[in-house]
């Protein structure tokens, strides 16, 4: 079949409706798989704001995040030559969460929302998928793209972050307005010493250790987008090509 | 349909009513794992006492306060890793009352603190209600390492109040006053919307295009060719508009922005046990449990080092308290409710005295609440004998807690309280007639 023949295909009713049914398949499909890869791997820290510190939060935030958006990234360019599937699957896992966030947390737990909102990865994202898209390279995207993405996570969180950092006193002791949060709305069976967060290091790059941290992540995301990118392959294409060798 | 199908169906069905059935039967479940810990680290982890909650029922936005003692005991499973900090909490479902207050030996806790076998503390955390409901609130103590170990609980009902839960506090460097249910959402919210707006409209522009077409004139070789100019344009506009956002958004937020600090994690490290009383000197020799009778007996030499007489009053371990009725005046509306024990030779302890007491503590609780089991590899029990002075103790000077939803039984003022002594061992089993 020609080429001109197989585009006009596209406007025929039944390929309409198997797009369709495609995207809600996969609507669903990257809704659930990368929040569960989130809990599993970012937990706590995408959980509750007074974990979200500027040591371990901005490492391994970014790196959990990536594995499975790498793999909706390289999936969607290499079947659909679409330069969409990281935004896809960064938006996607971003209604999961909140819809967990407030029908579990907040509905049932009764959380405050203001205290359980997840990171958002849509800018870091979209970012990886523009310089795909300009480059058509996935090693450039990995250098710049997968460094970018660990790079930016902090700040673009910190945007939503910023209010919740400001000390207030209680008893004479000084807490972040996250800290007290945590404080108040108590979580029983995770008490304050099990918080994995920044308790004060020699890496302290005079007091600037957050930029130790971003730097990190850039390089842990550099080697998390191959991770997903082979990850990838080993289960969306391996088997779709032995299934296309059988028939 | 086939026999096969048939037979699937039938089997297939039965499983859903049997589900349903199921469902239909399942009582309500209460608890929150209370005996879920392993008996040996209840027992010889914290010993409670004399724990109150000064309310039963709260209005939303009320406070009750909830005080008590307990003792991290010398008798710690060795073969778990020794404790080096402790978090003082209440074991609710969810933050349905928040901790406003938590206090440690006098001084305001603000995160963990270290705490060492053998010492004792006072502990008091004032609670605000947040959501109508019954709930059964235990004090908790997590210890790293570990994990959380209950005290007695008590049922709490919490009604709806005049108004909305709420929790101000005012920012010392701006002078805001803001309420912590609320504050900053408004702010997480439009960065998700706006960044989410960016992605959708990604999303849209390019999930128009017919996807399995495409693949098809992928899989033809038609590949750069599916790119059109106005694919690239597009990709600059939004290039652009992310850099904007995105650095707009650090230059707005950070400038003007309050003062800032990490989230504090410091812990208290110099916190000192109180006082124990220790007015009478133990040595226990035996500790016996029988299986017929559900009762574990403790043989201890007792010897009053004081020049004071005492006498002993109660044994406590985890959450359950039994006291000994012989030496005080029980009121008689509770008496078939307050666990109680058996001490010979029972009497008053004369200075320099020395006795070998037997107590009994008859109860099934032993074995339903998992306290004594049988195929651990260490059987042990352990708890605190409580001695206090001969002062007969006036009725109205009890307290009558927790009765009605745990054991604690009768509270013994605290300046009656001469002696607390550890008791722990591994325990000898009697199995009785069994097989008869």
């Amino acid at each position: 079949m020609k080429a001109e023949e197989l585009a006009a295909l596209g406007q025929h009713k039944m390929a309409k409706v198997f797009d369709v049914i495609l995207l809600l398949a996969l609507v669903g499909f990257f809704t659930v798989i990368p929040h569960v890869s989130r809990m599993l791997y970012m937990g706590d820290w995408d959980f509750w704001v007074d974990w979200k510190d500027k040591l371990w939060w901005p490492i391994a935030g970014p790196s959990a995040a990536l594995l499975v958006t790498a793999v909706g990234h390289y999936l969607a360019w290499y079947y659909l030559r679409l330069p969409l599937g990281a935004t896809f699957t960064a938006v996607f896992v971003l209604v999961g969460a909140w819809l967990s966030r407030i029908f579990s947390f907040y509905s049932m737990e009764y959380y405050p929302i203001n205290f359980i909102w997840p990171a958002t990865t849509i800018p870091m994202a979209l970012a990886l998928d523009l310089i795909l898209f300009w480059s058509r390279s996935y090693l450039v995207t990995s250098l710049t793209g997968g460094v970018l993405w660990g790079v930016l996570f902090y700040p673009v969180n910190w945007l939503m972050l910023m209010p919740f950092l400001q000390p207030v006193t209680l008893f004479g002791k000084t807490f972040t307005i996250a800290d007290l949060m945590g404080y108040y709305f108590i979580r029983p069976q995770t008490p304050e010493y099990l918080r994995r967060i920044d308790e004060g290091t020699l890496q302290a790059f005079l007091g600037q250790r957050i930029w130790i941290s971003i730097l990190m992540a850039g390089i842990a995301c550099t080697f998390m987008y191959w991770i997903g990118i082979g990850l990838g392959k080993l289960l969306g294409i391996m088997p779709m090509r032995k299934v296309l060798r059988q028939t | 349909m086939s026999p096969l199908g048939k037979a699937c169906l039938a089997v297939s069905l039965t499983c859903l009513c049997v589900f349903g059935v199921s469902f239909m039967q399942a009582p309500v479940v209460q608890a929150h794992g209370e005996h879920n810990l392993e008996p040996f680290i209840r027992m010889r982890g914290i010993s409670f006492f004399n724990v109150e909650f000064s309310h039963e029922r709260l209005a939303v936005n009320e406070t009750m306060t909830v005080t008590g003692k307990f003792r991290a005991m010398n008798s710690w499973p060795r073969m778990l890793t020794t404790p080096e900090l402790a978090w003082v909490g209440v074991l609710v479902p969810g933050p349905k009352l928040a901790v406003r207050e938590r206090w440690v030996n006098g001084r305001f806790i603000q995160n963990a603190f270290n705490i060492e076998l053998g010492a004792l503390y006072d502990f008091k955390m004032i609670l605000q209600a947040r959501e109508p409901g019954r709930y059964h609130v235990h004090p908790l103590i997590n210890l790293s390492g570990t994990g959380g170990l209950v005290g007695p609980a008590k049922w709490i009902t919490v009604v709806p109040g005049d108004t909305p839960p709420s929790y101000t506090i005012q920012i010392p460097a701006t002078g805001e006053t803001i309420d912590l249910e609320h504050y900053g959402f408004g702010r997480v919210v439009g960065w998700h919307i706006a960044f989410g707006i960016l992605g959708l409209a990604w999303l849209v522009y390019w999930a128009r295009r017919p996807m399995l077409v495409r693949y098809a004139l992928l899989v033809n070789g038609v590949d750069e060719e599916q790119i059109t100019p106005t694919d690239r344009r597009t990709s600059l506009i939004f290039g652009v508009v992310l850099v904007v956002l995105v650095i707009g958004g650090l230059l707005v937020t950070n400038s003007g922005r309050p003062p800032i600090i990490p989230h504090q994690a410091a812990r208290m490290w110099d916190l000192s046990g109180l006082p124990i009383p220790s007015a009478v000197q133990t040595e226990v020799k035996e500790l016996r449990y029988n299986t017929t009778e559900r009762s574990l007996s403790i043989q201890v030499e007792a010897t009053n080092a004081s020049d004071q007489a005492v006498v002993l009053r109660k044994f406590t371990t985890s959450y359950l308290s039994f006291i000994n009725p012989a030496t005080q005046d029980l009121y008689s509306d509770l008496q078939n409710e307050i666990p109680t024990m058996q001490v010979e030779p029972d009497g008053l302890f004369q200075p320099g005295e020395t006795k070998m007491l037997t107590l009994t503590m008859q109860d099934a609780i032993w074995e339903t609440d998992r306290f004594i089991e049988f195929d651990q590899p260490q059987i042990t029990a352990a708890g605190v004998l409580i001695f206090t002075d001969a002062q007969p103790l006036a009725r109205e000077g009890l307290q009558p807690i927790m009765m009605g939803n745990s054991r604690e039984g009768l509270g013994v003022p605290w300046e009656h309280i001469s002696s607390l002594n550890e008791v722990y061992s591994n325990i000898q089993i009697d199995f009785g007639s069994m097989g008869q």
